[in-house]
């Protein structure tokens, strides 16, 4: 790569993880180009900071924890009414499969944008990376059982917002 | 269908992708660059302002005259300058207090330290303290009035104080003197701690994170890292100054989130195994 002095280590990790933690931003941003600056940015933090790392294990933890960081470091930027917008007005019911889709998709991003920053993180780690809450706990610096509390009211959220969609 | 199955399948709908090709690359070496600039900003930022304190002290020095143990380089009697002293390098250092030594009773050990307890407070928990990101652990303990009433920082009201192989820096990374922001040890945004609990009035530095004013104090008979922050709730405008002495021999930081007029005369009684 361009001969920059990026080590191998970095590189490696970054070709096998960046679609991943795009993803993570992506659903805790709810845009692409965001995310993919945001995870570019996060990758160049970890490569700065990496000596912090001694267990080999850790560094897609801390990777995730920078991720989920800096995109919650964007969405304070963007501000309140951004980061809490509201559900999208009911549309007519739709008439084809793709608009069905499409509605379904809009419709949980909404949901998922309505919740407070904790219970989405917390939501994202859990049913998309399918982390335990013990992962979860480590990524986000909080206890295991806040994680639990976060979960079960997220959920419980999703699935009063979701109900139309059943 | 289950909700979380449903949520499960909506958000790999949602997810977005992308490929880890050569753009990307790019992006993240020109983060890189970014960051790396910054950082030597901040090194620039640091160096003049150690060497403007560094003049400041020896003018501090130069007027106390026959009284040169006010004033020590050497933190924790471990570590070596990085400036000639003007004065000759004392050993030690016996800060100036004029209070009476409480009762022996509320004396507290951590570690190789032991301090006294001011009067009406309480030690309000003891709890080992490490990171996913640090080896070692280390112990942290709250000491505050009676009740932990008033402001709470990491649910003390008081001094925190840790003590170990580990002592918790910024964002859980291992405390270094004059970091930026190295009071703040979570990783979350932090609300505003006049408002509360989960308010989203979330602190900031707006002048920057590295340390406001740094240098060397007295923590009993020893000499510590010293360095004051700033932060500030934009909407409220509530700002604070939190402060940190460090003794890198003893591994010992105290944190002083809001300030306490009990702080110096606690400091003033730390005590030292050897």
């Amino acid at each position: 790569m361009a001969g920059r002095p990026v080590t191998m280590a970095t590189e490696e990790l970054f070709r096998e993880r960046y679609s991943e933690m795009v993803g993570l931003a992506g659903l805790l941003l709810n845009d692409r180009g965001a995310a993919e600056e945001v995870v570019q940015d996060a990758f160049a933090k970890y490569h700065l900071a990496r000596h912090r790392v001694r267990e080999p294990e850790r560094q897609v933890a801390y990777l995730r924890s920078i991720v989920c960081n800096l995109a919650r470091g964007r969405l304070r930027r963007w501000g309140l009414e951004r980061r809490r917008q509201p559900l999208p007005e009911r549309e007519a019911l739709p008439t084809s499969d793709a608009a069905e889709a499409r509605h379904r998709r809009d419709t949980v991003a909404a949901a998922l944008a309505g919740l407070p920053r904790r219970q989405r993180e917390c939501v994202v780690l859990r049913y998309w990376l399918d982390l335990p809450e013990r992962e979860i706990a480590a990524t986000l610096g909080i206890a295991a059982g806040s994680v639990k509390s976060h979960l079960h009211r997220g959920l419980a959220a999703l699935e009063s917002r979701l109900e139309d969609l059943r | 269908m289950r909700t979380d199955d449903m949520v499960r399948e909506a958000l790999a709908d949602l997810a977005p992708t992308a490929p880890a090709d050569n753009t990307a690359l790019t992006g993240m070496h020109r983060a890189i660059g970014r960051r790396r600039r910054r950082q030597q900003v901040a090194r620039i930022a640091a160096a003049v302002a150690f060497v403007a304190l560094a003049v400041g002290t020896t003018a501090v020095v130069l007027d106390a005259g026959s009284d040169p143990s006010q004033v020590s380089t050497d933190p924790d009697d471990t570590t070596t300058p990085t400036t000639t002293p003007s004065t000759p390098t004392t050993t030690a250092t016996t800060p100036e207090t004029t209070e009476a030594r409480p009762a022996e009773t509320d004396r507290i050990t951590l570690g190789p330290v032991s301090f006294q307890l001011p009067e009406g407070w309480v030690e309000v928990y003891r709890e080992p303290r490490s990171s996913p990101f640090a080896e070692g652990e280390g112990e942290a303990m709250c000491i505050a009035p009676a009740g932990n009433e008033g402001l709470r920082w990491e649910d003390c009201s008081g001094l925190l104080i840790q003590q170990g192989d580990f002592l918790q820096g910024n964002e859980q990374a291992p405390y270094e003197p004059h970091a930026p922001w190295a009071w703040y040890h979570a990783t979350d945004a932090a609300p505003c701690p006049t408002g509360p609990a989960g308010n989203q009035d979330y602190i900031q530095a707006p002048d920057g994170m590295g340390p406001i004013d740094q240098g060397f104090r007295s923590v009993g008979d020893r000499t510590a890292s010293y360095d004051r922050w700033r932060a500030v709730c934009p909407q409220s405008g509530f700002t604070f100054e939190p402060e940190a002495w460090f003794l890198p021999e003893s591994r010992v930081v105290v944190f002083d989130v809001f300030g306490h007029d009990e702080t110096e005369a606690f400091l003033a009684s730390f005590e030292f195994d050897s």
